[in-house]
């Protein structure tokens, strides 16, 4: 890597290491996403296959939708409900199946268990939870009921707070796994002699965790927060099969803003796309932010490692 | 380095393999009259009933069952594209106006495939009337009409009404304001046991069937005084306590079913042999309500559901398209025998007169419902149907069921219910 | 000091029973309501099985659709396309990590940018496009693209960011191993733990992938598993429940096996035993 020559020569061999990914992604990839930017600029709506270009007008419109604002409200509320305890859950048992001190007996299993919510379909989990908190005779309900702490059922799905609580203890509940197991796939890439030499010097698991794990790992912590953050401005399946958006309009999701526009009512083809494009931009200003704030510039990262 | 690259090849080679063998597949001889249905009656009705009677066809018949819930996101982009469209295809009544304005369903007029003159005179008016676009130009037709009824246990309206007679307890259900006093007579003298219905959503379907202006008139929105009627009706019944407070379709709902403590539901012809009577009996085996049903018409026609079938305008087999919708729709013997085979409700009142003496229900405590459905079918008013109802019904529901629960005042659920019909379509005025 | 760490791993411990429990009772629930009538299901809810699971199995084969079919379908879509993702992202992730090149930083941008495109309305321009190049009614559309999987990309980069040691590869490079050896034969030994956890997360992601495969295929001898579960419904005015909970049980079970048997590489973190320091 010193000599400045030997290194261009290898560096062009990049070009064909990444070029499969661009090349599927420009014959597949692209048209979409080309045809979903061009649609926010028109008035393309229901049967119709001609359209006008309108300049910036839906986006204009969009800010002036009380719905949309109150979905993107919803959207990060429900998000922040459910990564704060899920990112801090994952990080605790990643940590705690990786330490060699703790041998926990049966953790094979329990790392295994833990990321099966995930493998069920997002249609059977919201039939599962729509039953359980179910009014006025679900199993919840009956059990809070003949414990004596309800004098009578609840309307769980009546109350704005304890819907969204429902659909960000879900999202917690079906990601938290795949999250540790991102993070212990992460934690175990660390070369062990660097605990063995901790361990060594005497180093407790609470500093081991904190000088050695955590630095090593920002990458892969980047990696889950930013992907928790684009698939919790998605967050489509669990709020909209368990509860459409009731009660009130309060789980109900950007993404199920677009989805409702372009596949009900009149199918507002432009509004669904300029709500894709702001949902796009506010996306790519939010990792920007999380990016800066982690200061993940490759060549001091990679000085970090040595 | 060698292996691995020839195990890429080798998936690669597999994944071509697949994708010409799957474009072979396609090329058949045989010319195809593609169907698609989100239910499996039409299925049936193809297989068992049109190829036996037609055992010499020319051309093949596809039969594509697509999940009702799936059915219009794998119709809308068919359509919108013009491409790998079914040549014959099933609408359901809650979402059938918007594809018969769309522009691409053939014309069953004169000036089409002609069927009009001869469904006209002898289906219902209302399911006619369902299939006719803006224009007035009719684009489909079904084989069963699906009027809706009130269905209430023998028993209870016998302790507590006076009279189990289908006749006597219609008049203590004949409108809403009479309907709520029979709910409190029942709730009172059973001491709060009995309630006239499990949930309120069951009548929603009831008085948006017996509004007199369509949603939308001259691109306006139009709340019907019935909206207003409708949203005191659930309130009183939910302040009053007169329903088990269950949501239609949810296991309380149908658990009332097989107890005493649910008095009667709305539902359609096929609620009967669907809905009812396999949930008559608790599925324990410790209660049961079976044979102490009747059903009388209630406070206003209305129907719930139904198959309807269009033809794809751009269709290259149309007259064997039309053959398949004309044989559903009007053929006496095959209706004859589907109606005896399923105890479905037919559309085509010319048989229905001819075949409504032969049923009588035990369930029903004998009684004969075809009789009930065919001298109401005709009193149905589909003409203020419109495609936006599904969506705008949603809309509004919500809306009802806030203020029922005191969740908002009634001029509150009314903003925010207009507020949501601009949001979803926003050419719409609303005011 | 020992007291205080037998309190903690009897938390620890209550703590993963009670997850464990979270984790299984849906997996239970499945099997009791496989085990129910329609009916019994409608009318309650309950956790003691009952006895109409040969009724289920029979109305699930009496659709008369074939559950083998459906099941070699969704395995050659999920493996194809798992295999096609870990493989091609890893290469790239290594292409972006390991070389210097005039781009590299705008090109990585460009591949977070692909994740962060919202999926719900990409869906009808896709379909259009499959139209176009007369890819409808055909598994190229559900495999092909895997290649190209920016969120593989992304999580195999910061991964290697990690962990690869440039000396390494030097040291590879000095004995004349090509760059193509290099990565097969250093790089990916060295990824297993992330490539087995990728490979879960996309055969998963692709089995149990419902909407793509309805809007793509037309003939049913190509339908996979859950469009087959899904035709349960299709009798609109009545779905059998207890058979789609069992079909939903045989769909999930082929995939428990793929999970436990790939888990291993991620419970037993031996895969860095190799590399020197």
């Amino acid at each position: 890597m010193k000599s400045r020559s030997s290194k261009l020569n290898y560096d062009r061999y990049g070009y064909f290491f990444i070029a499969p990914f661009f090349i599927v992604f420009l014959v597949f990839g692209l048209y979409s996403m080309v045809y979903t930017f061009n649609l926010s600029f028109t008035d393309l709506k229901g049967w119709n296959r001609d359209y006008n270009y309108v300049g910036f007008k839906n986006f204009v419109d969009l800010f002036h939708n009380p719905l949309f604002m109150k979905s993107f409200y919803n959207t990060f509320i429900i998000w922040i409900m459910n990564f704060v305890p899920q990112i801090t859950l994952a990080i605790i048992l990643a940590a705690m199946f990786t330490n060699p001190r703790l041998k926990l007996r049966g953790q094979g299993i329990f790392k295994v268990l833990f990321y099966l919510p995930n493998i069920i379909t997002a249609a059977s989990v919201s039939v599962l939870f729509y039953v359980l908190f179910n009014h006025p005779t679900g199993p919840i309900n009956q059990l809070l009921v003949n414990f004596g702490i309800l004098e009578e059922p609840y309307n769980f799905f009546r109350d704005k707070l304890a819907s969204r609580s429902i659909v960000a203890f879900i999202q917690f509940w079906m990601w938290y796994g795949s999250n540790m197991l991102i993070l212990i796939a992460a934690m175990l890439g660390i070369s062990p002699s660097l605990y063995e030499s901790a361990m060594v010097d005497g180093a407790s698991n609470t500093k081991i965790f904190f000088k050695i794990t955590l630095p090593l790992i920002k990458p892969i912590l980047l990696y889950n927060l930013i992907t928790s953050l684009i698939g919790g401005t998605q967050m489509f399946d669990i709020p909209f099969l368990l509860l459409g958006g009731a009660p009130d309009y309060s789980t109900e999701t950007i993404a199920m803003f677009i989805y409702k526009q372009a596949f009900t009512g009149a199918n507002n083809y432009y509004i669904a796309s300029a709500a894709s494009v702001v949902l796009f931009l506010v996306v790519i200003l939010l990792s920007a932010i999380i990016f800066k704030f982690f200061h993940m510039e490759p060549e001091r990262k990679r000085k970090g490692v040595k | 380095m060698k292996r691995t690259k020839k195990m890429s090849l080798l998936i690669l080679a597999l994944i071509m393999s697949v994708s010409i063998f799957a474009g072979c597949g396609k090329k058949n001889e045989k010319k195809e009259l593609v169907v698609w249905t989100f239910t499996d009656e039409i299925e049936k009705i193809v297989n068992n009933y049109y190829k036996k009677d037609h055992p010499d066809l020319p051309y093949d018949i596809v039969v594509r069952v697509i999940p009702n819930e799936q059915y219009q996101t794998k119709l809308d982009p068919v359509f919108s594209t013009g491409k790998g469209a079914p040549d014959v295809f099933a609408l359901e009544g809650a979402y059938a106006k918007k594809y018969i304005n769309s522009g691409h369903l053939a014309s069953l007029s004169a000036d089409g495939l002609n069927l009009e003159g001869e469904l006209v005179e002898e289906q219902y008016p209302y399911v006619v009337d369902m299939m006719r676009g803006k224009d007035g130009v009719l684009r489909g037709a079904t084989f069963q009409a699906t009027p809706g009824a009130f269905y209430y246990r023998r028993s209870l309206a016998e302790q507590y009404l006076g009279t189990s007679d289908p006749a006597g307890v219609q008049q203590y259900v004949k409108d809403f304001s009479t309907f709520i006093a029979t709910g409190e007579q029942l709730n009172i003298q059973s001491n709060g046991k009995v309630k006239i219905v499990s949930s309120f959503s069951d009548l929603y379907k009831v008085f948006y069937a017996a509004r007199t202006s369509p949603w939308i008139v001259d691109n306006k929105l139009v709340i019907d005084p019935k909206i207003d009627e409708l949203m005191e009706t659930t309130k009183a019944l939910q302040e009053k306590k007169l329903t088990n407070e269950t949501v239609e379709w949810s296991e309380g709902w149908f658990a009332d079913m097989s107890g005493d403590s649910a008095f009667g539901y709305f539902l359609p012809t096929w609620g009967l042999s669907y809905v009812l009577k396999p949930n008559a009996k608790k599925a324990d085996g410790s209660t049961t309500s079976e044979n102490d049903w009747a059903v009388t018409q209630g406070p206003a026609p209305y129907f719930s559901g139904g198959t309807w079938l269009s033809v794809y305008d751009k269709s290259n087999m149309k007259e064997e398209a039309k053959a398949l919708v004309e044989y559903i729709t009007s053929n006496e013997g095959f209706l004859k025998s589907w109606a005896k085979d399923t105890g479905d409700f037919l559309s085509n009142k010319k048989v229905v007169e001819q075949i409504k003496g032969d049923f009588k229900e035990d369930f029903l405590g004998g009684q004969n419902h075809y009789e009930l459905f065919a001298s109401h079918a005709g009193d149905i008013d589909a003409s203020i149907v419109s495609g936006d109802d599904g969506t705008i019904g949603g809309l509004l529901s919500e809306q009802v069921i806030a203020y029922a629960l005191g969740e908002k005042q009634k001029e509150q659920a009314i903003e925010d219910f207009k507020l949501a019909v601009k949001n979803a379509f926003p050419d719409y005025q609303v005011e | 000091m020992n007291n205080n760490l037998t309190a903690r791993s009897l938390f620890i411990y209550l703590l993963c029973l009670v997850l464990c429990a979270a984790s299984l009772m849906p997996f239970w629930i499945m099997i009791v309501n496989a085990t129910r009538s329609t009916e019994q299901i409608q009318q309650s809810f309950s956790l003691i099985p009952s006895h109409y699971l040969l009724t289920n199995w029979d109305v699930l084969v009496g659709k008369g659709f074939n559950v083998i079919t459906g099941f070699l379908n969704s395995a050659f879509i999920a493996f194809s396309s798992a295999l096609l993702t870990i493989y091609f992202s890893a290469m790239t992730a290594y292409g972006f990590v390991t070389y210097r090149f005039k781009g590299n930083r705008f090109l990585f941008a460009v591949v977070l940018g692909i994740i962060m495109i919202p999926g719900q309305l990409g869906m009808i321009g896709f379909y259009q496009f499959m139209l176009r190049l007369n890819l409808t009614d055909s598994f190229i559309p559900l495999i092909v693209p895997a290649i190209s999987t920016a969120t593989a990309v992304f999580f195999f980069k910061q991964y290697l960011d990690a962990t690869l040691q440039p000396e390494i590869i030097q040291a590879a490079r000095m004995d004349g191993a090509s760059e193509l050896a290099i990565f097969h034969r250093i790089n990916l030994p060295l990824m297993k733990p992330a490539l087995a956890t990728i490979a879960i997360f996309s055969v998963v992601g692709s089995w149990n992938n419902y909407l793509m495969p309805l809007i793509l295929i037309n003939s049913q001898e190509k339908y996979t598993l859950p469009m087959m579960v899904q035709l349960l419904k299709t009798d609109i005015y009545r779905t059998e429940l207890g058979s789609m909970y069992l079909g939903i049980m045989l769909t999930v079970l082929p995939l428990l096996i793929v999970y436990f048997s790939l888990s291993k590489y991620i419970i037993s973190g031996v895969a860095l035993g190799g590399v020197k320091e």
